[in-house]
């Protein structure tokens, strides 16, 4: 039922063929493209595009389109996985500091001002100090540790506006009428808020995770930058963006490619979000 | 394009901007007025304080040269000059006198007046040797000053410096002379016990000096205004005003340049050389800096403390290449710690010592004991050769400098991992990378100076904690040779002694240098008589030469 | 309602207490420290060091580092900069003019624009005016900010000459034509973002507002078009859209570093980076603390505003 609503929405559906194949390209598009990192130094002019470079090459005469899809393998999955973190705790403060109020209102909200009152920037320099190559991520293999720790860095620091959000929702939500039915009839407070509450608020939350994932994508190249971050000559297009940024005036469209990617990741995830709104939404029962 | 949106212009679709013109590039000075006669000069950072004494900061000692005077400064040659002092105190001309252990430095100040009016006398000296030696002023170094016994003034234009002990150095000590009669009153009181009111002082930050150029305004974050001092000793400078505009980032200023909203444009990004030499209307000044890029090796890591491993590694480096890559051959290859512009104490000879040779770096490793094994990478005792390199993240050229030295690396079968961290966790004390001795091999700068003295790299006593010889490098004649140097003041026999030393440094390779910066100013055609200077002095060092040309 | 935000101020008292403490603790986690500059050249001695450490009031224990913070911040002198001697006060008086200007203009130009396309394209959903909104949005939102202020620079400034490049005033002028050529090209690059993302709330919860059933009844009763948007939907529709503004708020004080760098704005986002760059302790804190209290005043004034724009709701 909910699958066929959301088939229906075309762009949804187109979103998601995007989004997968953008996925698949970062996975598998490496294998077949030259390697990512320099390997001779030989010819490490900046190209323009030719048959051999679709893209061109960098300034290490590294090829951008490998780089680029490598890059999306990183940049993807700390820009999902970062995104749904937020959200997830986002969504878990906001709504229970909005519909019980009171002092779990209090103490949720005092906590969520206090993060907001930190700059990220000071806190991440402050982490990178401590987590340096430090395993704290459990059930991640090594490898991957510093990727998760990332994700779950820049997720657990970007939770604090869906929470406002959520809550802002909740508020005017829980006065309404079928709240207070549901709640006459019994409803327990745990139905109420994921069966009544939580569908009515998506709005706002899917706006707010879209958005995430761009700015997690970038946040990650400011890790980078801060020495914490993926490390040369590992790729992601948060770094390709921050190098591109030294080249403005040579060659202003190194930042154009990166850029695209991110913008058609961000893209096809609201239409996704969306399709998964208006298949889920309890008032379109038609 | 550009055509089209001129012609858009002119349909008044876009009147409202119109003031700026169209086709022609703007020119300060145009067509006369108060900018025909003002230079606009570039700089990235907004300097802490315009008080020389308590800041380091490349942007205050740029800021404060057209206001203030030194006995002795250098020119663009890497010459002493004399400044307010009538000629170069040196053991040949009797300026300098032997005494005892120590020596005697005798300096004639020409006839000069502080902007306020008042004459500059042999007791302003002293006192600035004073303000140094206050412990309570926040000098950022002491280094020289705490040398000196005593200053006499037998007259008011006459002052003889007497040092407890030889100290070859001297002429780099007194670099901006400090009014008594504007600043004692605020050295003497104490904010709180040990701090001087000489650190808060309002002169800071409206300084009245004795230079080429008075103090006028200071915007914060944005500009400092000077204007020509008619009465400076050497004549009024032709430069009416000199405006030092802050502008943090180098697109903006690329952009005021082709604009003609600044003149001089300082340390331009290397990464817009092409396009800079296609603007027109503009000379690009290409300049050696003292500062050159290097990699350190730590000796206390067994590996490193073969001194053929060492070797080995820098014959693997391709110098040349790395320069034509990554620095478009603007950073030239460096093979000592001495800079190459002086030419009074650079040994030429280094440069043979160990220059590219995979083939040999590779024959070195053989008889080290460090056989290749089957992965390509070495192997000795079962252990691999494996080493980690460790720079500051962020820089993009030191990050590709990395990756192509580990590329080389890997041809000779050494097998480099990339570490980088922030700034201060490389060269932080107690916790940094460097000066912790956690690191194999250290990419980053060093800054040379016009005079030689490098006991604080090389000396064995200079280890962590004590001081910066990262390396942890011991040899005992250079440790008597650093000694020596900075006993010497003989020119040519101090000459001798760091001439040798860099052959030492040559052949145990404690360190590789790398690549010499380069240094691009960008200047417009208008401004006359813009003379880079590599060395502390900066390039605002003969501001008072300076000229504008007439644009028709 | 006015117990309620008495409550809120007084509550807010001891966790701003507790912000400044943790800010403080943070600040001095940070790696490098007030002296990284000192202890980087090899000409200041251990002794000198001291001295230094002496003047800077840093030999103290930290706690009793924070409590003369905490004791300059109640007489409202908020002390004075390690580096440059000056009172903070005084610095950030300099500086906060410059920020709130261009701050402030681009959150009215934001506030506008972005109500006006999510409005607009909510009311016309799936039509080509939608999705150009949609399509701009996503681009604005994706494109890398200081790729986009570069690109105004260069074109605008470099190429066309139609605006200047960068500062608050040319050289000698002071007029407020001026300050406005200067304002464009910043304004443009701060705004494309925060348009980007307040007209993707606005349409999203527009449009959720307009499925409901008072809406629908509200069409249903006859009401023209224009009234059931302007009167019914677009206030409740505002819920959200205000939790995002309550948050972009204290950005205002704080200025924006990247547009601030790139069109040499001197700003407090400059003040902060550069103090921050150097450890400038009691700069940090003075503008930390500031933000935080904007924040807390902020989110206090977001609350206020939803039960304006929805009477059932009430806090206890």
């Amino acid at each position: 039922m909910v699958l066929r609503r959301f088939l229906k929405h075309r762009l949804a559906v187109t979103s998601t063929v995007m989004l997968v194949l953008l996925v698949l390209g970062s996975i598998v598009g490496p294998w077949f493209l030259p390697a990512y990192d320099a390997q001779d130094l030989s010819n490490t002019n900046q190209l323009m595009p030719t048959l051999a470079h679709p893209l061109g090459t960098d300034e290490l005469g590294q090829d951008v389109l490998a780089r680029l899809l490598y890059a999306g393998r990183i940049s993807l999955f700390v820009g999902l996985s970062a995104a749904v973190l937020g959200v997830l705790i986002g969504t878990l403060i906001g709504a229970l500091t909005g519909y019980f109020g009171k002092w779990i209102d209090t103490l949720g909200m005092r906590l969520t001002d206090m993060f907001l009152c930190i700059p990220l920037l000071m806190l991440l320099l402050v982490l990178s100090n401590f987590t340096r190559g430090k395993t704290l991520v459990p059930f991640v293999a090594p490898e991957l540790q510093q990727l998760a720790l990332i994700a779950v860095i820049i997720g657990a620091s970007s939770w604090m506006g869906v929470a406002r959000l959520v809550r802002g929702e909740f508020l005017s939500l829980r006065e309404q009428e079928f709240v207070e039915a549901s709640r006459s009839v019994g409803g327990k407070s745990a139905w109420i808020i994921t069966r009544h509450l939580i569908p009515n608020a998506m709005a706002p939350i899917f706006v707010a995770a879209t958005l995430q994932v761009g700015e997690a994508i970038i946040l990650e190249s400011g890790l980078s930058f801060l020495g914490m971050g993926i490390q040369p000559p590992v790729p992601s297009w948060g770094n390709m963006l921050s190098n591109a940024q030294q080249y403005m005036i040579a060659t202003p469209w190194l930042a154009v490619y990166p850029g695209i990617m991110i913008f058609l990741t961000v893209v096809s995830i609201n239409f996704i979000g969306d399709g998964l709104r208006d298949a889920l939404d309890p008032k379109l029962k038609s | 394009m550009r055509r089209v949106l001129s012609s858009l212009l002119s349909l008044g679709l876009l009147a409202g901007c119109a003031g700026k013109g169209g086709d022609q590039p703007a020119k300060t000075g145009e067509g006369g007025g108060a900018m025909a006669r003002t230079v606009v000069i570039h700089n990235q950072q907004e300097p802490e304080t315009l008080n020389g004494a308590i800041s380091s900061m490349m942007a205050t000692v740029d800021a404060i040269t057209p206001i203030m005077s030194a006995l002795i400064t250098v020119n663009d040659k890497m010459e002493y000059i004399p400044d307010l002092a009538e000629t170069v105190p040196t053991l040949e001309n009797k300026g300098v006198k032997l005494e005892g252990k120590g020596m005697a430095v005798t300096y004639k100040l020409r006839k000069a007046s502080w902007h306020d009016g008042k004459p500059v006398t042999a007791d302003d000296v002293k006192f600035t040797w004073q303000v140094y030696m206050d412990p309570a002023v926040k000098a950022t170094s002491r280094d020289g000053y705490d040398k000196i016994k005593a200053v006499d003034t037998p007259d008011p234009q006459t002052v003889v410096v007497h040092f407890k002990e030889i100290y070859a150095p001297y002429l780099g000590l007194f670099g901006g002379i400090f009014p008594r009669h504007l600043l004692e009153a605020d050295l003497k009181k104490q904010d709180k016990p040990g701090d001087s009111h000489f650190n808060q002082s309002a002169w800071n930050r409206a300084p009245v000096g004795s230079g080429a150029f008075k103090f006028k305004e200071w915007v914060p974050g944005d500009h400092i205004t000077y204007e020509a001092n008619s009465a400076y000793y050497r004549g009024k400078p032709k430069v009416e005003t000199i405006v030092f505009k802050i502008i943090p980032d180098e697109n903006n200023a690329y952009t005021q340049l082709q604009a003609g909203a600044i003149d001089i444009y300082q340390s331009a990004a290397l990464t817009q050389y092409d396009q800079l030499k296609q603007m027109p209307g503009v000379v690009i000044h290409e300049t050696p800096s003292l500062s050159y890029e290097h990699l350190d090796f730590n000796l206390a890591n067994p590996v490193l403390a073969d001194v053929k491993v060492r070797r080995a590694i820098s014959m693997a480096i391709n110098r040349e290449e790395i320069s034509a890559k990554i620095y478009k051959g603007l950073y030239k290859p460096a093979y000592s710690d001495q800079s190459p512009l002086n030419t009074t104490y650079y040994e030429p000879a280094v440069e043979k010592v160990s220059g590219f040779d995979p083939e040999g770096a590779g024959k070195l490793l053989d008889e080290a004991g460090w056989t290749l094994g089957a992965d390509g990478f070495r192997i000795k005792d079962g252990k691999p050769l494996k080493l980690t390199i460790a720079s500051t993240s962020g820089r993009k050229p030191r990050e590709l400098t990395e990756q192509v030295i580990k590329s080389y690396l890997k041809a000779v079968g050494i097998n480099l991992e990339i570490n980088n961290v922030p700034g201060p966790k490389l060269f932080g004390r107690p916790d940094g990378l460097l000066y912790s001795g956690q690191y194999d091999l250290g990419l980053y700068a060093w800054v040379s100076n016009i005079d030689p003295n490098n006991i604080f790299l090389w000396s064995s006593k200079q280890h962590p904690p004590a001081g910066q010889n990262y390396t942890r490098y011991s040899n005992p004649e250079v440790d008597k040779l650093t000694e020596a140097g900075n006993k010497t003041v003989s020119t040519a026999e101090r000459a001798k002694i760091y001439k040798r030393i860099q052959l030492l440094l040559a052949q145990d390779a404690p360190m590789m240098p790398l690549l010499v910066w380069t240094t691009l100013n960008v200047v417009n055609q208008r401004i006359e008589g813009f003379k880079p200077n590599p060395t502390s002095a900066g390039n605002l060092w003969n501001c008072h030469e300076w000229a504008i040309k007439q644009v028709k | 309602m006015g117990a309620y935000i008495l409550r809120r101020l007084l509550t807010s008292l001891p966790l701003l207490l507790g912000v400044t403490l943790l800010l403080f603790c943070i600040m001095h986690l940070m790696p490098g420290g007030p002296l990284a500059a000192y202890t980087q050249n090899p000409r200041v001695r251990p002794e000198d060091l001291e001295k230094i450490k002496h003047i800077m009031g840093l030999d103290q224990p930290l706690y009793m580092q924070y409590l003369y913070w905490l004791r300059s911040l109640l007489t409202g002198n908020l002390g004075n900069s390690l580096f440059t001697g000056q009172a903070v006060t005084e610095m950030i008086a300099s500086f906060l003019p410059n920020t709130l200007v261009l701050m402030g203009t681009s959150f009215v130009v934001s506030l506008a624009i972005g109500v006006f396309l999510g409005v607009m394209s909510a009311v016309k959903q799936y039509t080509p005016f939608d999705f150009g909104v949609t399509t701009f949005a996503f681009i604005g939102y994706s494109l890398p900010v200081f790729w986009f202020g570069v690109m105004l620079l260069l074109l605008f400034a470099a190429q066309l000459k139609w605006l200047p490049s960068g500062g608050v005033h040319d050289l000698g002028e002071t007029g407020l034509l001026d300050l406005l050529e200067h304002l464009v090209l910043p304004v443009t690059m701060l705004s494309i973002v925060s348009v980007a993302s307040w007209s993707r709330y606005m349409r999203s919860s527009m449009l959720e507002v307009i499925r409901q059933e008072y809406v629908r009844t509200a069409r249903a009763k006859g009401l023209d078009e224009f009234r059931v948007i302007g009167r019914h939907a677009f206030r409740n529709a505002l819920v959200p859209v205000v939790t995002i503004i309550a948050l972009a708020l204290p950005g205002i004080f704080g200025g924006a570093i990247m547009t601030e760098t790139i069109f040499a704005w001197p700003g407090i986002g400059r003040l902060f980076f550069d103090s921050l760059g150097r450890s400038d302790y009691p700069v940090i804190m003075a503008i930390l603390t500031i933000s935080a209290a904007l924040v807390v005043v902020s989110n206090i004034l977001a609350d206020i505003a939803y039960a304006a724009l929805d009477p059932r709701i009430r806090y206890d």
